[in-house]
């Protein structure tokens, strides 16, 4: 029997996850959780949750270890056309935990010495070169590292700037003679080798190199740990974004998968589709609310004036708060949807989440959803925080298990494959929604439940405004037909254009939402907390 | 779960440290007073860029000829770093005192002049570490009480108590007598006499507790507040008011992040006296049964409690959370469950 075991160091607790093969193929055998505190004693709190998660203390075969915990790595992109070679940068940042502080196009006339003192402003972290295509331009980049090494000797930061270059490799000899011996610069291959072409696999090992560098400074049992695990360590984002890479290419329904990754302090959207490379997109997620952000908007009940806002201030010098009592747990939903709104909006203007993308499934993972107390919440404040089009089911990862699996996937490329394939994901139901320029009330869409044969068991009628959840179960033998009225659209194509639907189980259902897009909603208070009241009871929240 | 200080004696530690690595300057135990350096560092204050190859004409073979100094040399106003010999000789020299700090492929890059960053002590204290190469740990220990939220800067100043009410009857001739003065206004503060308040000239304001409706929680304010008990409409715990009527007339700082258990958070405290109080370390207790703690979240905020009893496994709450919790003694009739997160220990 193989026992693996993939940890997780995040901002206040060890997550470990224990899976074997007992039964033939891997499962998810154990899953504990050790609170940790200022990094401190993380080897003993590591320790700890091994035992826990394993109690009999057998072999382990191999483990994996990811890292969320830390500040936000200040960093630098420099690249030498801000269409191509900043785009892929940007990509090959955003799994790392980076803040991006600027950002530098060597075509934007700086000269030498100017340039030297805006890097030195910004006192980052990590500094990463892209530069252009091969065989294109040499020179601004070659002025560019000869800064970054001026910076390398003149700035005494207490843990150096590390330099990531990924570049050109008309250079890549000549750099090397010249840092190859600076265990502070990074090498890669080009992320960019054509216009038309981005390779972000070419920069992984320098960037994994630079981020253990900063993470091992910030965290000083992290490299003994290392060592007394024989495994390094990498970003939980990036362990991530290996299974979803995984996921996208099995998916067969030809769609994106959405990973929505919600941990204290960070939201990261990762979607994939087939074998094109897995979008990352983080944002930062916090409590800081204003009047202006309405974070009452989504209350089920009407509470006294300012109360999300008390709430919310509280919260912030207390983050670690379990919302115990209902109207706490009815302010913090209310937020969540709010939050999740604004990340939304920053993912819209890069270009992302449009009225065409339709993932399927969405799967929510992360410590923060422990805050809802049952699925149909959670359900309900994800819809409303995405505003999805189309058809799309959500499951949710329970224990985080897609970190553990991303962590062990270098050392086990079985494991993850026959975990998921195990039944991890918990399904929280499929959402059909249905947008219609017609008013309130009026009939959107038919959904009829007919045997394989046409024999016709029930029809039910949708009325623009509603959300409804439909008790019904589609399989091989019965099946769900969307019929929309001619201006509906199902995200099928076109609107008019209807489908067929034939796997949605009992205990779930089929839930649709025809509420509009953007969700319309009552302007006074207590009648839109109604409403949202009713939205929750009508999916058994 | 975060701590609490509300003590007599708890040491409160600053961090004061530069963002770069420096020279520390103090040593564990000495004493230092308010504007004392505790870490200092130096950089260049300007660059100049000097490329060899294009502004001598030469080929890159010939930079060794031509180059007089060795990256890393130390430089003199009017230093030759680079000669080139010939019926035009030509001259590179340094302009001020400096460095050559990078001679790579005839690129050369020199740095002048000398900017320093110092981290000082904002008052006076005792070093309790040393943090290698960045600064100090800065301890006081005497009278603490911690607050939730602090709005605006450090300051200091002699702390007064006063009713609301008695503000709003005083003669405005009086006001003059607040001026710099740490007040504590002990019991809600409305919209009409903030307006009172903000003309003060207060180096700060401590409330118990205040709601968005007052703007002093979104204005640009014209002093610091601090709420010892976070927002909304809580009244002060019997400990934190024992401790602040304690305090009163003596000059207090508030700080806004003091180190305390695993967070850094706003505390009130006296003025320490070094010399009849020395620094004595504590060890931070672990949250366990018989702990007193402070209650958090409605409808408890600010009760407290005595552990009774903590859980291993979670626990489901009213509104269908799942957390890890703990029973807790109130008073001699109230008991409650509370999830160990929404509990402050209490370090005294």
């Amino acid at each position: 029997m193989q026992n693996y075991i993939g940890l997780e160091i995040a901002a206040t607790e060890i997550r470990a996850w224990l899976f074997d093969d007992r039964a033939g193929s891997f499962e998810l055998r154990g899953y504990a959780i050790e609170s940790y505190f200022a990094k401190e004693g993380l080897n003993e709190t590591v320790q700890r949750a091994i035992t826990q998660v394993q109690p009999g203390g057998s072999q382990v075969t191999a483990y994996g270890l990811t890292i969320s915990a830390g500040k936000p790595i200040r960093t630098v992109l420099i690249g030498v056309s801000s269409v191509y070679s900043l785009d892929a940068t940007r990509a090959l940042a955003a799994p790392f935990y980076t803040q991006i502080v600027d950002e530098v196009d060597l075509q934007d006339g700086l000269n030498v010495v100017e340039q030297l003192e805006r890097l030195l402003r910004t006192d980052a972290d990590l500094f990463i070169v892209a530069g252009g295509f091969e065989e294109g331009s040499t020179r601004p980049v070659l002025a560019a590292l000869d800064n970054l090494g001026v910076m390398l000797k003149a700035h005494n930061r207490s843990v150096p700037p590390q330099i990531v270059y990924v570049g050109n490799s008309l250079l890549t000899a000549e750099i090397q003679k010249k840092y190859g011996r600076e265990p502070n610069f990074h090498l890669g291959g080009n992320i960019s080798p054509t216009s038309h072409q981005t390779d972000l696999g070419a920069g992984m090992e320098a960037m994994l190199s630079a981020f253990r560098r900063i993470r091992r400074a910030e965290f000083s049992d992290l490299p003994s740990l290392e060592e007394n695990l024989k495994i390094q360590s990498v970003p939980s984002l990036l362990a991530q974004r290996r299974m979803l890479s995984f996921l996208g290419r099995i998916n067969t329904t030809q769609k994106p998968v959405l990973l929505l990754s919600i941990e204290p302090g960070l939201v990261s959207a990762l979607t994939s589709q087939g074998s094109e490379p897995v979008v990352v997109l983080p944002q930062p997620w916090d409590y800081t609310a204003t009047v202006q952000d309405e974070p009452g908007l989504f209350n089920s009940q009407l509470l006294e004036t300012n109360a999300n806002l008390i709430y919310l201030m509280n919260k912030q010098a207390h983050k670690g708060f379990v919302p115990v009592t209902v109207e706490d747990q009815l302010i913090e939903q209310s937020w969540f949807r709010i939050a999740l709104r604004k990340c939304c909006r920053v993912w819209r203007e890069r270009g992302c989440f449009d009225e065409s993308y339709i993932p399927e499934p969405v799967i929510l993972t992360g410590s923060s959803l422990a805050i809802f107390g049952k699925d149909p919440q959670l359900l309900l404040a994800v819809m409303d925080g995405l505003e999805l089009h189309g058809i799309t089911t959500y499951v949710l990862d329970e224990n985080s298990v897609i970190t553990g699996l991303g962590a062990l996937a270098p050392v086990n490329a079985l494991l993850g494959a026959q975990v998921i394939d195990s039944g991890l994901f918990r399904n929280l139901g499929t959402v059909v929604t249905v947008t219609s320029p017609r008013k309130a009330g009026q009939s959107v869409l038919d959904v009829e439940l007919r045997h394989k044969f046409g024999a016709q068991f029930e029809t039910y009628s949708i009325l623009k405004s509603e959300l409804r959840h439909l008790d019904v179960e589609a399989n091989t033998d019965q099946k769900l037909h969307l019929l929309p009225k001619e201006e509906s659209d199902l995200g099928l194509g076109a609107p008019g254009v209807g489908g067929t639907l034939n796997r949605i189980n009992l205990k779930t259902g089929l839930i649709i939402d025809a509420r509009g897009r953007p969700l319309e909603m009552p302007k006074d208070n207590r009648a839109r907390a109604a409403v949202v009241a009713n939205w929750l009871s009508e999916l058994g929240g | 779960m975060d701590t609490l200080l509300l003590s007599r004696d708890y040491p409160v530690e600053l961090e004061v440290a530069l963002p770069c690595k420096g020279k520390v300057l103090v040593r564990t135990g000495q004493a230092v007073k308010a504007g004392e350096p505790i870490a200092e560092a130096s950089f260049p204050d300007h660059y100049q860029f000097f490329d060899l190859v294009h502004e001598f004409g030469i080929k890159p073979e010939e930079i060794a000829n031509v180059l007089q100094r060795h990256e890393g040399d130390a430089l003199n106003e009017g230093d030759v770093v680079a000669l080139k010999k010939g019926f035009v000789s030509r001259y590179f020299w340094a302009s001020e005192n400096g460095a050559l700090i990078l001679a790579r492929d005839g690129r050369l890059t020199l740095a002048y002049g000398e900017k320093k960053m110092i981290a000082r002590a904002p008052y006076d204290g005792i070093i309790s570490q040393i943090l290698t190469g960045k600064g100090a740990l800065l301890a006081n220990q005497s009278m603490v009480v911690q607050g939730q939220l602090l709005f605006g800067k450090r300051c200091s100043g002699p702390f007064a108590r006063l009713d609301p009410e008695e503000l709003a009857k005083q003669p405005h001739r009086l006001d003059k007598d607040l001026k710099g003065t740490v007040l504590w206004l002990d019991g809600p503060l409305s919209a009409k006499l903030w307006e009172r308040v903000k003309g003060l000239e207060l180096a700060a304001l401590v409330l118990a507790s205040a709601t968005p409706e007052l703007p002093l929680l979104t204005d640009k304010l014209p002093l610091s507040v601090m709420l010892m008990m976070g927002a909304g409409d809580a009244t002060l715990d019997e400990l934190s008011r024992a401790l602040l009527m304690d305090m009163l007339g003596m000059i207090v700082i508030l700080e806004p992040k003091a180190r305390s258990g695993h967070t850094e958070r706003p505390v009130l405290f006296r003025v320490w006296d070094q010399e009849s109080h020395p620094l004595v370390a504590k060890t931070l207790p672990q949250l366990q049964v018989g702990s007193q703690v402070r209650l958090l979240g409605k409808p408890y905020q600010g009760l407290l409690a005595k552990v009774e009893e903590i859980s291993n496994t979670p626990e489901s709450f009213a509104s269908g959370v799942l957390a890890r919790a703990a029973l807790l003694r109130v008073d001699e009739e109230t008991l409650v469950r509370l999830p160990v997160n929404n509990l402050e220990l209490i370090l005294s």
